[in-house]
Protein backbone atom coordinates (compact mmCIF):
# COMPACT_ATOMS: atom_id res chain seq x y z
CA UNK A 1 0.00 0.00 0.00
CA UNK A 2 3.04 2.12 0.48
CA UNK A 3 3.68 1.77 -3.13
CA UNK A 4 0.53 3.04 -4.38
CA UNK A 5 1.21 5.73 -2.03
CA UNK A 6 4.42 6.57 -4.02
CA UNK A 7 2.58 5.92 -7.57
CA UNK A 8 -0.08 8.34 -6.59
CA UNK A 9 2.67 11.07 -5.43
CA UNK A 10 4.67 10.85 -8.54
CA UNK A 11 1.19 10.68 -10.63
CA UNK A 12 0.33 14.41 -8.76
CA UNK A 13 3.57 15.72 -9.37
CA UNK A 14 3.49 14.89 -13.29
CA UNK A 15 0.54 16.29 -13.53
CA UNK A 16 1.30 19.77 -11.55
CA UNK A 17 4.51 19.78 -14.09
CA UNK A 18 2.17 19.32 -17.43
CA UNK A 19 0.45 22.03 -16.14
CA UNK A 20 3.38 24.39 -15.73
CA UNK A 21 4.37 23.44 -18.76
CA UNK A 22 1.31 22.23 -21.48
CA UNK A 23 0.47 25.85 -23.41
CA UNK A 24 -2.98 24.38 -24.65
CA UNK A 25 -5.78 24.02 -22.94
CA UNK A 26 -6.83 20.71 -23.72
CA UNK A 27 -3.43 19.68 -22.78
CA UNK A 28 -4.14 21.53 -19.29
CA UNK A 29 -7.44 19.68 -18.66
CA UNK A 30 -5.33 16.11 -19.30
CA UNK A 31 -2.66 17.45 -17.05
CA UNK A 32 -5.45 18.47 -14.40
CA UNK A 33 -7.13 14.70 -14.99
CA UNK A 34 -3.60 13.07 -14.08
CA UNK A 35 -3.51 15.30 -10.51
CA UNK A 36 -7.24 13.21 -10.00
CA UNK A 37 -5.70 10.13 -10.83
CA UNK A 38 -2.45 10.48 -8.64
CA UNK A 39 -5.44 11.85 -5.85
CA UNK A 40 -7.15 8.32 -6.52
CA UNK A 41 -3.84 6.15 -6.64
CA UNK A 42 -2.92 7.51 -3.02
CA UNK A 43 -6.27 7.10 -1.73
CA UNK A 44 -6.35 3.32 -1.85
CA UNK A 45 -4.95 2.69 1.57
CA UNK A 46 -7.21 4.76 2.92
CA UNK A 47 -9.96 2.78 1.53
CA UNK A 48 -8.32 -0.05 3.04
CA UNK A 49 -7.77 0.60 6.56
CA UNK A 50 -10.91 3.25 7.07
CA UNK A 51 -13.51 2.29 4.38
CA UNK A 52 -16.32 4.33 5.00
CA UNK A 53 -14.09 7.85 5.24
CA UNK A 54 -12.03 6.53 1.99
CA UNK A 55 -15.75 6.09 0.23
CA UNK A 56 -17.06 9.59 0.95
CA UNK A 57 -13.63 11.08 0.45
CA UNK A 58 -13.48 9.20 -3.38
CA UNK A 59 -16.79 10.30 -3.78
CA UNK A 60 -15.89 14.12 -3.08
CA UNK A 61 -12.94 13.37 -5.10
CA UNK A 62 -14.55 12.29 -8.11
CA UNK A 63 -17.25 15.03 -7.86
CA UNK A 64 -15.03 17.42 -7.85
CA UNK A 65 -12.93 15.97 -11.05
CA UNK A 66 -16.75 15.95 -12.62
CA UNK A 67 -17.04 19.66 -11.54
CA UNK A 68 -14.10 20.98 -13.00
CA UNK A 69 -14.25 19.28 -16.28
CA UNK A 70 -17.67 20.33 -17.07
CA UNK A 71 -15.98 23.99 -16.57
CA UNK A 72 -12.68 23.24 -18.18
CA UNK A 73 -14.55 21.50 -20.85
CA UNK A 74 -16.86 24.28 -21.50
CA UNK A 75 -14.63 27.42 -21.60
CA UNK A 76 -12.39 24.76 -24.34
CA UNK A 77 -15.67 24.76 -26.37
CA UNK A 78 -16.77 28.52 -26.30
CA UNK A 79 -12.91 29.52 -27.05
CA UNK A 80 -12.56 27.80 -29.63
CA UNK A 81 -15.94 28.66 -30.78
CA UNK A 82 -14.74 32.24 -30.32
CA UNK A 83 -11.13 32.35 -31.69
CA UNK A 84 -10.78 29.22 -33.32
CA UNK A 85 -7.85 27.79 -31.21
CA UNK A 86 -6.80 26.32 -27.87
CA UNK A 87 -3.69 27.45 -28.00
CA UNK A 88 -2.80 29.51 -24.83
CA UNK A 89 0.19 31.45 -26.64
CA UNK A 90 -1.91 32.50 -29.51
CA UNK A 91 -4.90 33.50 -27.52
CA UNK A 92 -2.60 35.73 -25.63
CA UNK A 93 -1.49 37.67 -29.02
CA UNK A 94 -4.42 38.02 -30.08
CA UNK A 95 -4.38 35.39 -32.74
CA UNK A 96 -1.28 36.95 -34.72
CA UNK A 97 0.57 34.06 -34.32
CA UNK A 98 0.50 31.61 -37.42
CA UNK B 1 -0.94 -8.07 -2.33
CA UNK B 2 -0.63 -10.05 -5.64
CA UNK B 3 0.24 -7.83 -8.62
CA UNK B 4 0.35 -4.69 -6.71
CA UNK B 5 3.58 -3.31 -7.98
CA UNK B 6 3.26 -4.47 -12.01
CA UNK B 7 -0.11 -2.91 -11.84
CA UNK B 8 0.87 0.19 -9.93
CA UNK B 9 3.78 0.97 -12.52
CA UNK B 10 1.46 0.63 -15.34
CA UNK B 11 -1.04 3.25 -14.05
CA UNK B 12 2.29 5.45 -13.24
CA UNK B 13 3.49 4.94 -17.25
CA UNK B 14 0.60 5.55 -18.85
CA UNK B 15 0.23 8.46 -16.55
CA UNK B 16 4.00 10.02 -17.34
CA UNK B 17 2.84 8.84 -21.45
CA UNK B 18 -0.39 11.16 -20.49
CA UNK B 19 1.81 14.33 -20.03
CA UNK B 20 4.30 13.59 -22.41
CA UNK B 21 2.63 12.84 -25.64
CA UNK B 22 1.89 15.00 -28.02
CA UNK B 23 -1.14 13.99 -29.43
CA UNK B 24 -3.62 15.24 -27.27
CA UNK B 25 -6.08 12.13 -27.82
CA UNK B 26 -3.41 9.65 -27.61
CA UNK B 27 -2.84 11.80 -23.99
CA UNK B 28 -6.77 10.94 -23.59
CA UNK B 29 -6.24 7.36 -23.95
CA UNK B 30 -2.87 7.11 -21.92
CA UNK B 31 -4.73 8.78 -19.23
CA UNK B 32 -7.90 6.05 -19.75
CA UNK B 33 -5.90 3.67 -19.20
CA UNK B 34 -4.17 4.77 -16.24
CA UNK B 35 -7.44 5.94 -14.33
CA UNK B 36 -8.53 1.76 -15.10
CA UNK B 37 -5.41 0.60 -13.86
CA UNK B 38 -5.69 2.15 -10.75
CA UNK B 39 -9.26 0.90 -10.83
CA UNK B 40 -8.01 -2.52 -11.81
CA UNK B 41 -5.78 -2.19 -8.55
CA UNK B 42 -8.89 -1.11 -6.26
CA UNK B 43 -10.27 -4.39 -7.59
CA UNK B 44 -7.46 -6.38 -7.02
CA UNK B 45 -7.43 -5.05 -3.60
CA UNK B 46 -10.68 -6.58 -3.09
CA UNK B 47 -12.83 -2.71 -2.97
CA UNK B 48 -15.56 -3.16 -5.01
CA UNK B 49 -17.23 -0.32 -4.36
CA UNK B 50 -14.38 2.05 -4.95
CA UNK B 51 -13.67 0.34 -8.40
CA UNK B 52 -17.14 0.37 -9.27
CA UNK B 53 -17.17 4.38 -8.83
CA UNK B 54 -13.95 4.95 -11.09
CA UNK B 55 -15.08 2.86 -13.71
CA UNK B 56 -18.39 3.37 -13.81
CA UNK B 57 -18.36 6.66 -12.47
CA UNK B 58 -15.30 8.16 -13.11
CA UNK B 59 -14.08 6.86 -15.95
CA UNK B 60 -18.03 6.72 -17.94
CA UNK B 61 -18.23 10.08 -17.46
CA UNK B 62 -15.23 12.50 -16.61
CA UNK B 63 -12.65 10.28 -18.80
CA UNK B 64 -15.01 9.84 -21.79
CA UNK B 65 -15.68 13.73 -22.03
CA UNK B 66 -12.10 14.28 -21.89
CA UNK B 67 -11.65 11.82 -24.43
CA UNK B 68 -14.26 13.44 -26.42
CA UNK B 69 -12.85 16.70 -25.81
CA UNK B 70 -9.55 15.58 -26.71
CA UNK B 71 -10.87 13.95 -29.73
CA UNK B 72 -12.41 17.09 -31.18
CA UNK B 73 -9.27 19.16 -30.47
CA UNK B 74 -6.46 16.30 -31.71
CA UNK B 75 -5.27 14.34 -34.50
CA UNK B 76 -5.74 10.57 -33.61
CA UNK B 77 -8.41 9.98 -36.78
CA UNK B 78 -4.96 11.09 -38.80
CA UNK B 79 -3.17 7.76 -37.74
CA UNK B 80 -3.08 4.99 -39.87
CA UNK B 81 -6.01 2.33 -39.58
CA UNK B 82 -3.60 -0.26 -38.95
CA UNK B 83 -2.15 1.53 -36.03
CA UNK B 84 -5.93 2.22 -34.31
CA UNK B 85 -6.31 -1.48 -35.22
CA UNK B 86 -2.86 -2.31 -33.30
CA UNK B 87 -3.88 -0.06 -30.32
CA UNK B 88 -7.63 -1.98 -30.04
CA UNK B 89 -5.52 -5.41 -30.23
CA UNK B 90 -3.52 -4.79 -27.14
CA UNK B 91 -5.96 -3.28 -25.47
CA UNK B 92 -8.41 -6.32 -25.74
CA UNK B 93 -5.22 -8.02 -24.73
CA UNK B 94 -5.01 -6.42 -21.76
CA UNK B 95 -8.37 -6.24 -20.62
CA UNK B 96 -8.57 -10.27 -21.45
CA UNK B 97 -5.42 -10.28 -18.87
CA UNK B 98 -6.79 -8.93 -16.03
CA UNK B 99 -9.53 -10.88 -16.66
CA UNK B 100 -8.03 -13.89 -16.57
CA UNK B 101 -5.93 -12.69 -13.23
CA UNK B 102 -8.58 -11.13 -11.19
CA UNK B 103 -10.39 -14.30 -9.84
CA UNK B 104 -7.06 -15.40 -8.34
CA UNK B 105 -6.99 -12.26 -5.78
CA UNK B 106 -8.50 -12.36 -2.69
CA UNK B 107 -12.29 -12.27 -2.50
CA UNK B 108 -13.91 -9.38 -2.14
CA UNK B 109 -15.07 -7.99 1.10
CA UNK B 110 -18.11 -5.50 1.29
CA UNK B 111 -18.44 -4.02 4.52
CA UNK B 112 -21.64 -3.84 6.21
CA UNK B 113 -22.02 -0.63 5.84
CA UNK B 114 -21.53 -0.06 2.77
CA UNK B 115 -24.56 -1.88 1.71
CA UNK B 116 -26.84 1.04 2.11
CA UNK B 117 -24.39 3.18 -0.06
CA UNK B 118 -25.22 1.00 -3.80
CA UNK B 119 -28.42 3.39 -4.04
CA UNK B 120 -26.42 6.84 -3.01
CA UNK B 121 -24.01 5.82 -5.25
CA UNK B 122 -25.85 5.01 -8.24
CA UNK B 123 -27.55 8.45 -7.73
CA UNK B 124 -24.51 10.57 -7.39
CA UNK B 125 -23.50 8.75 -10.89
CA UNK B 126 -26.84 9.46 -12.95
CA UNK B 127 -26.50 13.58 -11.14
CA UNK B 128 -22.45 13.77 -12.94
CA UNK B 129 -23.44 12.24 -15.75
CA UNK B 130 -26.54 14.63 -16.21
CA UNK B 131 -24.53 17.41 -15.02
CA UNK B 132 -22.01 16.85 -17.49
CA UNK B 133 -24.52 16.54 -20.57
CA UNK B 134 -25.74 20.29 -19.14
CA UNK B 135 -22.63 21.59 -19.19
CA UNK B 136 -22.16 20.71 -22.67
CA UNK B 137 -25.52 22.16 -23.33
CA UNK B 138 -24.56 25.14 -21.72
CA UNK B 139 -21.78 26.02 -23.89
CA UNK B 140 -23.65 24.95 -26.89
CA UNK B 141 -25.93 27.65 -26.41
CA UNK B 142 -24.13 30.24 -24.55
Amino acid sequence: MIAAIAVGLVLIAVGLYGLAASRNMVRLLIAVEVVVVGALAALAPVLSTAPSVGLWALVLLISMAAGEVAIIGAVIYRTYAAAKTTDLEELRSGGDRP
Amino acid sequence: MFMEYPVLAVALIFGVLAVLVKDNAVAALSLAFSAATVAGYYALAGLVVASFLVFVVYIGSVILMVMVTASMYGGFFDYPRRYKAAVAVLAVVAALLLWALIPQAPPPQVGQELQPNFDLLALIAALLVSSLVVAIEVAKRA
